[in-house]
């Protein structure tokens, strides 16, 4: 009962000050200090009265506790931090014994201090990663590392060696779950250089893919998440790339019907344009007047495809192949192609003209012999060609056998400048190309020549056969004049070959030198028996050369 | 907060075709992981499997060979431990199971026990709750599932309807045996036969072990801590007749196992006659007694024999009968003979008879580990017996191995050595050695509760009191104190004699505020003596310092509740103590207060201040020209009958100018008195 009537005393009084009324009900009581402290009040009914008033609870002061001092203040000068601060944790002013100071305060004094700051509390601190520490770590787990491969050394060794990248992540979380379906996900990457795949296998492999090739990386990425698991997803794209590169390398039989209507893209190979082209050459060839020696591009690969072929000049007709590798064919082609790839535009149509004309001027020593436009032409295109580093066009056509006009040589400037040794031999090609007009009249020695001739080309193959420069094929009729081109040309093509060609040359040279105006002036006196009409074109390209001329005058 | 990690690969895969990458397959590595990068387990198999392949492979352009290492084989937490063992011991910084902030690091025993088990008795709340309302926690969330997160990992949370043999097996193997034994009473009326004899060995066995109760939750690691502590009251008893009991009646016929596991436990549980008899039993039944046996009964020979020679007889009748079984003597064998002989005291024979043990442990090969040490130095080492030095022995024989716990009481070594140390020897160079076999590898593990702790650490920090310099000891304090150690009374008493004899009071104002800090300032084994201390040090410097001292005396006796049941009262010496030390500073009022206090009877007094005090006070008072408090004094004086002070009544009011007339009353304070009336016979 009794504490059924305070809690009613309770009650009503809260009911009562909670409606904002005075005091007017209390319960009954007997307690003298209820009745003291509120006379107008109703006492409460106490019903046992012997029952001493309870003592109420005294609510203590706040006590202060003695607290120990921030640890910070204990800590000895020579005392190892990597102890104190093991783990990344967050910031605790007492072990930490800085005086650090954050955040703004208002009254426009110093920061804040460490003690009890929030701002501290909440960036992340590297406490825990102070160079002792990472000393320190670095040495226990020292041994379980093993030693960095010699052979990796650089980036580009790694990707070298081990062209593919599998790319998966790995989450922790800190809750009751330690998986995350993004764990799963499984990224491969190869370049595509790397997968070894033919043109029409690229071709496939890249409409197979699609936009899973970066073209400017070169990358090819696969990523899969369609799995579950990351061993499912990483077996998946395993299999991915398996399957890609074989059914890329398989040809159906119905990929022969592909017509020309079909193709994405313009193929000069196969084109008309290319078989009126081929025609073109080849009637060339076999007219005596195009030698594929003097023909061919520049480049290295080009002379290495040539080597050894023994193809002569003028006699069989040329692969197809071979003349792909003629550089006047190639600039056409490419011309052609972009024409009609890229769009009309300034560029391509004037890159069209310029090559077409270049083929023309070169062709049109067989169709329509002509001095000075001609000349002009042949100048132009030089110009134009002097873009390439690496180009000599060595044009003109020439054959011991046959024509006496194979002083034709036009150099471009560009070659000259470079490349020293090479404008030599190309002088000492001038020389013959120069010199046999002034000996027109020496038949005499014709004899001799032919025997000096022979020597040479004994000299020339010792060159070509021991030497390191095996570029060019050797004139085995005994034609000077073919083999010093051969030599220039191969110059010009291989730079490096330089010094080599540098060393053959004290033995070539003098067989050279003397043997040139024979084979000139055997030349020379065919020439005026069988095309008399093209004096005029020698004069031209005889006003073009003057200063060479003059210097092998000098020597 | 969920951090992400990138685990970027460099690797080649094993189950693409050759020739993807090159003509020839030796040219691609169809395997690779580099050092750092490789820590995807999942895509790796097995470290055997990876360590078992060498890994080689060609490059494609030049042709050269990468050899790659083979992969250190490791165990997934390797890399942890080597983490683990960079760090060393803060010295500052308190235990883990505390939180790191001033307010809550215990500062003395009884609040580091309150605060750990409170962290602990949370635990067992919710621990509660799980068993009260499993539905809740049935439902596993965890994944990979974690069975201790689920309600069925609790004690006998289940109490199957209908028990199998697997319900017992489960109760009983997660330590519920109290449910495993209801589960295996009802099986056994309807079904006896289902149970298999190996069953019911492996049952009661593990009663036995435990005392039919069930298993203690090997989490609760805060109440083993303090096991000594909760512990005490709770004597354990072997529980005579049950469920233990009767599952051995259940076994018939009775195997050599089942006996041996019930006698181990009789003698454990220290029902030593029951063990008595059923090895009497077990004797009779001819039946091959068990090394545990023999060890189990020479350990309770203590408790069968009373006289020495009677003991000794018993242990070596246990001895001889294994001899004739051939029964080979483990460790706990001589552990326990070992400790036979520690117990019988003032044994003449028992140090030679302890060698003698020594040696054939030796014999037999047996190492003998830290417990056997630990009863060698309790035979050696008594209060009263010689003085000996076998710990130096002992300590030359544990250098440079590493300790491992082989006997449970193991864990005695290391308070044992201190205390022989400290208080057998009194050397602080053997302390400090032992001192460092503890810090050496994980010896420090082997102090395995709270009490070992205290007194290991208590007795190493009072060798250095007594035979350390101020610096040395102060160096190792901090090291220790508080968060290893918290001191008690006699230790801070023990460096205020020390600070005394080597005349370096400035550490008192520090001792004073650990006192303080720890909880230890007002004791009366502390107080009077340290103020005394304070008292008799007169240095210029310091007295500032000990005035506050005094001062903080008086804040903190006086701030004292009312209700407080222990609080601290005022005593006589306490208070003259404290008037002295603050009058030295010139600090009158709170010197006043106190004298006033006493005077008007506000606080609660032991005592009576000395005459010393009063007439400082008096002094300093007359000079400050207070004559009431001054009258108010030499009554006091004249209440205690400090005739001095009395007399000089006179000449104070005379030089405090007073009238004539009030001199004369002056005159007359003490003539009324008992105490004049004494000072006049």
């Amino acid at each position: 009962m009794v504490p059924l009537s305070r809690i009613v005393a309770k009650n009503l009084s809260q009911a009562v000050s909670t409606a904002g009324k005075p005091r007017s009900v209390r319960p009954f009581t007997n307690s003298a200090k209820e009745r003291n402290d509120d006379p107008v009040e109703f006492r409460t009914l106490n019903l046992n009265p012997d029952r001493k008033e309870r003592k109420r609870f005294e609510e203590r002061k706040n006590v202060q506790h003695d607290l120990l001092p921030p640890r910070a203040k204990r800590m000895h000068v020579d005392q190892q931090w990597t102890n104190v601060w093991p783990a990344a944790a967050s910031f605790k002013a007492t072990a930490v014994p800085l005086p650090v100071r954050m955040g703004k305060n208002l009254n426009k004094k110093a920061p804040l201090d460490k003690y009890g700051n929030a701002e501290l509390m909440k960036i992340p601190n590297f406490l825990h990663l102070t160079p002792t520490h990472i000393n320190i770590q670095c040495a226990a787990i020292k041994k379980f590392c093993t030693p960095w491969p010699k052979e990796l050394a650089t980036d580009a060794d790694c990707h070298r060696h081990f062209p593919v990248q599998i790319i998966t992540s790995d989450y922790c979380h800190s809750g009751q779950s330690i998986r995350d379906s993004k764990a799963r996900v499984v990224s491969f990457k190869v370049p595509l250089s790397d997968l070894n795949l033919d043109e029409h296998a690229r071709d496939k492999f890249l409409r197979l893919i699609g936009n899973r090739y970066d073209p400017k990386t070169g990358v090819v990425t696969l990523i899969s998440d369609r799995c579950p698991t990351r061993k499912q997803n990483y077996d998946y794209v395993c299999y991915l790339i398996t399957a890609l590169y074989f059914e890329s390398q398989k040809v159906e039989p119905w990929e022969h019907e592909k017509t020309v209507a079909d193709f994405e893209k313009y193929r000069w190979e196969g084109s008309p344009s290319q078989i009126a082209t081929t025609k073109l050459v080849r009637k060339m060839v076999e007219s005596g007047r195009f030698d594929m020696g003097q023909q061919e591009s520049s480049s290295a690969e080009a002379a290495d495809a040539r080597e050894g072929e023994g193809a002569g000049k003028g006699g069989a007709p040329p692969s197809e192949e071979d003349m792909k590798r003629f550089r006047v064919v190639q600039q056409y082609r490419s011309a052609v192609s972009e024409l009609i790839n890229v769009g009309e535009d300034h560029r391509t149509v004037d890159k069209y003209k310029d090559s077409s004309r270049s083929f023309f001027f070169f062709s049109s020593f067989a169709v329509m012999p002509r001095g000075r436009p001609a000349t002009k032409k042949a100048t132009a295109t030089a110009a134009t060609a002097a873009g390439d580093a690496t180009e000599t066009e060595a044009v003109g056509s020439q054959n011991g056998s046959a024509e006496g006009q194979a002083e034709n040589v036009v150099t471009s400037n560009k070659a000259k400048s470079v490349d020293v040794p090479e404008a030599k031999e190309d002088q000492q090609t001038k020389e013959t190309a120069a010199k046999p007009p002034a000996k027109r009249g020496a038949a005499a020695a014709a004899k001799k020549e032919e025997e000096k001739a022979s020597q040479e080309s004994d000299s020339s193959k010792k060159i070509n056969g021991s030497g390191s420069q095996p570029k060019k094929k050797v004139a085995t009729n005994g034609d000077v004049t073919d083999t010093m081109k051969a030599v220039a040309a191969t110059t010009n093509a291989k730079p490096e070959a330089a010094p080599a060609t540098t060393t053959a040359k004290p033995e070539a040279a003098p067989a050279t030198t003397t043997a040139k105006p024979e084979a000139a002036a055997e030349k020379e006196k065919k020439a005026p028996k069988e095309k008399a009409p093209k004096k005029d074109v020698l004069e031209g390209e005889r006003r073009v050369l003057p200063p060479r001329a003059a210097k092998t005058g000098q020597k | 907060m969920a951090g992400f990690l990138c685990i970027l690969r460099l690797a080649a895969t094993k189950n693409l075709p050759p020739g993807l990458f090159g003509k020839q397959s030796d040219r691609f590595p169809w395997r690779f992981s580099v050092g750092a990068f490789s820590s995807t387990a999942e895509l790796q198999g097995t470290p055997e499997e990876d360590a078992a392949r060498s890994v080689s492979a060609v490059s494609r352009p030049s042709g050269r060979r990468v050899k790659l290492p083979k992969r250190i084989v490791r165990s997934p937490t390797d890399i942890l431990d080597a983490l683990a063992s960079t760090v060393g011991k803060d010295a500052t910084g308190p235990h883990y199971r505390y939180v790191d902030d001033p307010f809550f690091i215990p500062t003395n025993a009884t609040n580091r026990r309150i605060f750990a088990l409170s962290k602990e008795s949370g635990r067992k709340a919710a621990r509660y709750m799980v068993k009260k309302y499993p539905a809740l926690f049935e439902k596993p969330k965890a994944d990979p599932e974690i069975s201790a997160f689920l309600a069925a990992s609790q004690l006998g949370s289940q109490r199957p309807t209908e028990p199998t043999v697997k319900d017992i097996v489960d109760c009983m193997r997660k330590g519920a045996l109290v449910a495993a034994f209801e589960a295996y009473t009802e099986l056994n009326e309807k079904t006896p036969e289902a149970i298999t004899p190996e069953l019911r060995q492996e049952l009661l066995e593990r009663l036995c072990f435990h005392n039919s109760d069930d298993a203690i939750d090997s989490d609760l690691l805060e109440e083993k801590w303090f096991a000594h502590y909760i512990q005490k009251e709770v004597r354990r008893r072997w529980k005579v007749g049950g469920p233990a009991d009767k599952v051995f009646q259940d076994i018939k016929p009775k195997t050599a196992e089942a006996y041996a596991a019930m006698i181990c436990a009789n003698a454990r549980f220290l029902h030593v006659e029951g063990a008595n008899t059923l090895l009497e039993e077990m004797q009779q039944e001819n039946l091959p007694i068990p090394v545990q046996v023999y060890n189990e009964m020479i350990k309770i020979v203590p408790l069968l024999k009373d006289s020495i020679d009677s003991r000794w007889e018993m242990t070596m009748s246990f001895l001889s009968s294994m001899n004739q079984a051939g029964v080979a003597p483990n460790l706990q064998t001589f552990n326990a003979v070992l400790e036979v002989i520690s117990r019988i005291a003032m044994w003449r024979r028992s140090r030679s008879t302890a060698l003698g043990v020594f040696a054939e442990m030796k014999r037999c090969g047996i190492e003998p580990s830290l417990a056997s040490y630990h009863f060698l130095l309790q035979i050696f080492c008594r209060e009263r017996g010689p003085i000996s030095h076998i710990l130096l022995d002992v300590l030359q024989a544990l250098e440079g191995k590493e300790l491992t716990l082989r006997d449970p009481k193991d864990s005695n070594f290391f308070p044992t050595a201190m205390d022989v140390a400290g208080r057998h020897l009194r050397d602080v160079a053997v302390a400090r050695k032992v001192y460092d076999l503890l810090w050496t590898n994980n010896n420090s593990l082997f102090l395995t509760d709270a009490l070992k702790d205290t007194v290991f650490h208590g007795n190493f920090l009072k060798v250095l009191v007594a035979g350390e310099s101020v610096e040395n000891f102060f160096k190792v304090y901090d090291e220790l104190v508080p968060m290893t150690l918290v001191p008690d009374s006699n230790l801070l008493l023990e460096m205020v004699k020390m600070v005394e004899f080597h005349e370096e009071p400035q550490h008192l104002p520090r001792i004073w505020s650990d006192a303080v800090v720890f909880g230890l300032a007002l004791k009366d084994n502390m107080l009077e003596p340290f103020l005394a201390v304070l008292l008799n040090n007169h240095r210029e410097d310091l007295k500032e310092a000990f005035a506050a001292i005094a001062l903080d005396v008086k804040t903190r006796i006086d701030a004292q509740f009312l209700d407080r049941a222990n609080r601290i009262p005022w005593s006589g010496p306490v208070i003259s103590s404290v008037v002295r030390l603050l009058l030295r500073n010139g600090q009158m009022e709170p010197a006043w207060e106190v004298v006033g206090n006493y005077i008007n009877k506000k606080t609660e007094t032991f005592g009576f201040p000395s005459e010393e005090a009063l007439s400082e006070l008096v002094d300093v008072l007359v000079a400050a020209e207070q004559p009431t408090r001054v009258k108010q004094c030499v009554t006091l004086a004249s209440d205690l009958g400090f005739m001095d002070l009395v007399r000089s009544a006179e000449d104070l009011a005379k030089r405090l100018r007073l009238p004539e007339q009030e001199i004369q009353k002056w005159k007359r304070i003490g003539s009324g008195s008992v105490a004049a009336s004494l000072g006049n016979i």
